[in-house]
C-alpha cells in the first residue's frame, strides 16, 4: 500500500491528474472526518474538504517524502481550517443549528442506543469541544479522535512536542470539568 | 483533587489515559497509581471524559457524500487546468476591452425566450428519448443470439461487462436472457454497441451503466451514441454516469439538441461537476442563441467557477460579434 501511494504521488507530481484522484480516493474519508471534527458541521466539512484537496493538488510538487502523505494532507486541512475561520469568522460557531438541531447527526452511524440520553451526551460533548480554544481543540482531535502520535501532531501543527502535551493537558482538564455531570450517565 | 498532585504527575496521568506514555514511564506511573487512591480517581475521571468524547469520534461520511465530493473536486481541478491554460495577459486585456463593449452591442433577450428554450430542450429530451423498461419475455433460444431481437423484445434481463479484458478492440459481454450468452467483439461491432447503449439506458445497476458509458466513450463517435449519451446526461439518476456521459459528449459536435441539453443540465442538475462538464461542451462551440441562458447562469449559478466560465463564454462571444460588426462596417 505504501509503495502504491508513493508511486501515485510521483505520478501526480509529474502531472498525472488521475493519479492525484486515486490519492484522493485513498485518503478522503479520513480528511472528511477530520474536517467534520474540526468544524462540526457537514457543509463546512465539505467546503473544507474541497479547499484542502485543491490546495494539495496545487502544491503536490512541494511534497518531499519527508513525512507520511496523510500527515501532509492533515497539515493542509488544519491550516485551511484556520484560514477558513479567519475568512468566514463562523467556523468557531459550532453550536447546533437552532432551526435544524439534528443536522449534525447525519453522519453518525445508527447505533442500537441512539436514545435521547445519548443524544444529550453527544450534544454536551460537542458543546464542550466548542468552548476549547482552537489549538487545544485541534490537538485533542488529532490525538484522541484521529489517534495520531504526539510527534506527528507536532509536525502537523509545526509546534514542539512539549507544546502539544501542554495543549492536550489543558484541553483534557477543561473537558473533564465541563463533562463531569455526564461521566456516570 | 487534581490540584493536590504536582503538574508533572497530572501531565503523566493525561498521557497515560491517552496511551501516549513510553513503556518505562507507563510502568513507573502505574506504580505511583497503586499507591495513591486519589490519583486513581483522577485517572478514572479522565478515562470517563475520553469515553464520552468517543461518541463524537464515531463519524462516518456516507459513501455517496464522498463520491459527490470527488466528482465536484474533479470538476474543479479540470476547471483549474482549463483556466491555467487559457489565462494569458493578452487574453485578459482582450477580455477587458470586449466586456466593456459587450453591453452596448449585444441586445438582451427576454426571460420568456430563455424559458422557451429550456422547455423546448426538455420536450426534445422527453420525446426523442422515451424511457424503456426491461421486461422479460422469452425468445427462441439460438446458439447465436439475434441482438436486435433481444433488445426489441425487451427479453435481455441483464448484462455484465467483463471489464478486466475490455479494450476498444476486444469487448466481452455476458448477456442473460432465458439463456446465457457471451458476446465478444470490438467497439466497432454494431451488436456490442447496441448492447452497451441498451445497458446505459436500462440497467438498474449504476456500476454497469458506468462501465457501459466508459466503453461507449472509447468508441468512434456515431449518431446513435450521441443520442443515448444525451439521454443519459439528462435522465440518469447517478451523477457519476451523467458526468461521464457529458465528458463523452465532448467528442461530438455541439448541435442544437446537445446545446439545449447542456443548457437544461446547467439550469437543473444538482451536481456541480455535471454542470461544469455541460458548460465545457458549450465552451467548445458557443452560439448566439445560448447567450441569454448563459447570462442567467453567469449570475445565478451557485458555483463560482461555473459563473465565471459562463461569463467568459458570454464575453468571448461578445468579442466575436463586435469584431464581425466592425468588419461589416
Amino acid at each position: 500500500m505504501k509503495e502504491q501511494i508513493l508511486a501515485l504521488i510521483k505520478k501526480a507530481q509529474s502531472g498525472d491528474t488521475e493519479a492525484f484522484h486515486a490519492l484522493v480516493k485513498l485518503h478522503d474519508e479520513r480528511v472528511m472526518i477530520l474536517a467534520y471534527q474540526l468544524t462540526h458541521n457537514e457543509q463546512d466539512a465539505e467546503d473544507l474538504y474541497q479547499e484542502a484537496f485543491l490546495k494539495a493538488y496545487k502544491n503536490i510538487k512541494s511534497f518531499r517524502f519527508e513525512s507520511q502523505f496523510y500527515t501532509w494532507l492533515y497539515r493542509i486541512t488544519v491550516n485551511t481550517a484556520y484560514n477558513f475561520k479567519r475568512k468566514q469568522a463562523r467556523l468557531n460557531l459550532l453550536e447546533p443549528d437552532e432551526e435544524n438541531p439534528g443536522s449534525h447527526l447525519d453522519w453518525i452511524p445508527d447505533e442500537p442506543d441512539n436514545s435521547s440520553d445519548r443524544r444529550e451526551v453527544m450534544s454536551a460533548v460537542k458543546e464542550a469541544l466548542t468552548i476549547l480554544p482552537q489549538k487545544q481543540r485541534t490537538v485533542f482531535i488529532l490525538k484522541h479522535l484521529e489517534n495520531l502520535k504526539i510527534k506527528d501532531i507536532a509536525k502537523i501543527l509545526n509546534i514542539s512536542e512539549g507544546t502539544v502535551k501542554r495543549y492536550l493537558f489543558r484541553a483534557m482538564e477543561k473537558l473533564r470539568i465541563e463533562l463531569k455531570e455526564y461521566q456516570y450517565a | 483533587m487534581p490540584e493536590k498532585f504536582p503538574e508533572k504527575v497530572r501531565d503523566q496521568a493525561m498521557l497515560y489515559v491517552l496511551e501516549a506514555l513510553e513503556n518505562g514511564e507507563k510502568k513507573q506511573f502505574e506504580q505511583l497509581l497503586l499507591q495513591h487512591p486519589e490519583l486513581q480517581t483522577y485517572v478514572a475521571e479522565l478515562k470517563n471524559t475520553l469515553n464520552l468524547t468517543n461518541i463524537s469520534a464515531k463519524v462516518k461520511p456516507p459513501e455517496y457524500v464522498l463520491e459527490g465530493q470527488r466528482n465536484l473536486l474533479r470538476g474543479k481541478i479540470e476547471q483549474l487546468e482549463t483556466q491555467t491554460r487559457s489565462t494569458g495577459l493578452s487574453a485578459r486585456l482582450a477580455d477587458f476591452w470586449y466586456s466593456a463593449t459587450k453591453r452596448v452591442l449585444i441586445p438582451r433577450q427576454p426571460a420568456w425566450a430563455v424559458a422557451t428554450y429550456v422547455l423546448m430542450a426538455f420536450l426534445v429530451g422527453r420525446l426523442v428519448f422515451p424511457t424503456v423498461r426491461m421486461v422479460s419475455a422469452p425468445v427462441a433460444e439460438t446458439s447465436q443470439p439475434d441482438i436486435q431481437q433481444l433488445l426489441e423484445s425487451g427479453s435481455l434481463t441483464s448484462a455484465d461487462i467483463d471489464y478486466s479484458a475490455n479494450n476498444p478492440e476486444s469487448v466481452n459481454l455476458n448477456l442473460k436472457t432465458v439463456s446465457d450468452y457471451n458476446l465478444q467483439g470490438g467497439l466497432d461491432d454494431k451488436s456490442i454497441r447496441q448492447v452497451l447503449f441498451y445497458m446505459l439506458k436500462n440497467d438498474d445497476n449504476p456500476g454497469n451503466r458506468m462501465k457501459a458509458v466508459n466503453l461507449i466513450s472509447e468508441a468512434q463517435p456515431i449518431e446513435e451514441g450521441r443520442i443515448v449519451l444525451i439521454s443519459s446526461l439528462l435522465t440518469d439518476p447517478n451523477p457519476g454516469v451523467r458526468l461521464r456521459a457529458a465528458k463523452s459528449l465532448n467528442a461530438y459536435e455541439a448541435d442544437k439538441t446537445l446545446r439545449d441539453a447542456c443548457i437544461k443540465v446547467l439550469f437543473e442538475d444538482e451536481n456541480e461537476a455535471v454542470r461544469m462538464a455541460a458548460l465545457s461542451i458549450l465552451t467548445e462551440s458557443p452560439t448566439e442563441d445560448l447567450i441569454p441562458a448563459l447570462e442567467i447562469i453567469s449570475q445565478m449559478d451557485k458555483n463560482e467557477f461555473i459563473r465565471d466560465q459562463a461569463s467568459r463564454i458570454v464575453d468571448s462571444f461578445a468579442r466575436q460579434i463586435a469584431v464581425e460588426r466592425i468588419e461589416e462596417q
